[in-house]
């Protein structure tokens, strides 16, 4: 697997298929970036379309491609926090409660896995799905961003946060303790697949 | 500090990290792709992205959004106009966003060719003697200017979305 730097490099040379690699690479990143500020998944999608192209924009301008990761989770918190601002589906940042009820929409997601509730493993799914909905904002949001796929590095999930990277690990582990507590009063008591 | 935490040696150097936390963290990673997953067609836009870069124009970087200066709780007010200004070198310029339309103005007040670009066409406008321009009703989604002065190389904006 060639490092970031060097697909970077490659694709501001023209090679297409570095810069599909640093897609596959970076894309469940800038998605959970931006849904972990964006309850509507259409404003998620146009942020994430915004950020994709500001990225082809500075494949050759970026101070340090390794770091790609780092720019892409801090270009997208940047264009997220701005659609929050004006949209008028905002949030107030921070305000837990209102968060709280979003639990309870009926999101395009709940409708398809009801329909699959027969299925053991989709209810189980479903059962984890609440609890991490019922998480506090600050936890939610960084558990989003780590369970990107592939996993984020710390500094990467830290740029999606504008927070420090040595609170990632701590918030990390308190943030999935909470879940394990809300997760079994759920019933989700075998949390393996 | 950054740097020795940077890539693949995350997680490792924290205390916090238990087998438990991994495995609820993996099931969770699994549930997420199933139900809120990477729309598919943001793939297609990154290699739309990828194609449209500009080669041989200098870029336009946004030093001002009128959108950040909004505080985080206010609420979009019906027909507020959007204040962006971009820079390279001497050249500078100033878009209003205004129900889908731009109205702007060129830095130095000079004639200039400026295209606007979208992701599947372009639209020609001419900056007047003062360097101003404008354009009718554009659909939503991303655009960028492609401004060219009578003298000077060309310039792009970075990409925003309207």
């Amino acid at each position: 697997m060639d490092d970031t730097a060097t697909l970077v490099a490659a694709a501001a040379d023209g090679d297409s298929g570095a810069w599909k690699e640093l897609y596959q690479r970076f894309s469940g990143l800038v998605w959970a970036v931006a849904r972990s500020y964006l309850v509507n998944a259409a404003d998620a999608q146009d942020v994430c379309q915004t950020t994709w192209y500001r990225f082809a924009e500075h494949l050759t301008r970026l101070r340090d491609p390794a770091r790609a990761g780092a720019w892409l989770a801090s270009t997208t918190r940047h264009e997220a926090l701005r659609v929050l601002r004006t949209s008028g589906r905002a949030l107030p940042v921070g305000d837990l409660e209102l968060l709280g009820m979003d639990a309870d929409e009926r999101s395009p997601e709940f409708l398809l896995l009801e329909a699959e509730e027969r299925d053991e493993r989709a209810a189980r799914d479903r059962a984890l799905w609440s609890a991490f909905e019922e998480l506090p904002e600050r936890c939610r949001r960084l558990l989003r961003i780590l369970i990107a796929s592939p996993r984020p590095s710390y500094q990467e999930i830290a740029d999606g946060l504008d927070m420090p990277v040595g609170s990632i690990g701590p918030n990390r582990g308190r943030c999935l303790k909470r879940l394990g507590v809300l997760a079994s009063r759920r019933g989700v008591s075998d949390i393996r697949g | 500090m950054d740097d020795a935490t940077d890539g693949a040696t995350h997680g490792a150097i924290d205390e916090a990290v238990d087998d438990a936390s991994i495995e609820l963290e993996e099931r969770l990673r699994v549930v997420a792709e199933r139900l809120d997953p990477v729309p598919a067609e943001l793939f297609e836009e990154a290699m739309r992205a990828y194609a449209l870069r500009s080669l041989d124009a200098e870029l336009a970087e946004l030093t001002f959004d009128s959108w950040d200066e909004l505080s985080a709780t206010r609420v979009r007010g019906g027909g507020r106009a959007r204040l962006l200004t971009f820079a390279a070198g001497e050249v500078v310029v100033e878009l209003e966003v205004s129900n889908g339309r731009l109205t702007g103005h060129v830095s130095g007040g000079l004639p200039a060719d400026i295209v606007v670009q979208r992701r599947d066409g372009a639209t020609r406008v001419h900056a007047d003697e003062l360097g101003r321009f404008a354009t009718g009703e554009l659909a939503p989604g991303p655009l960028r200017l492609r401004v060219s002065p009578e003298c000077g190389g060309p310039v792009v904006t970075t990409w925003i979305h309207i």
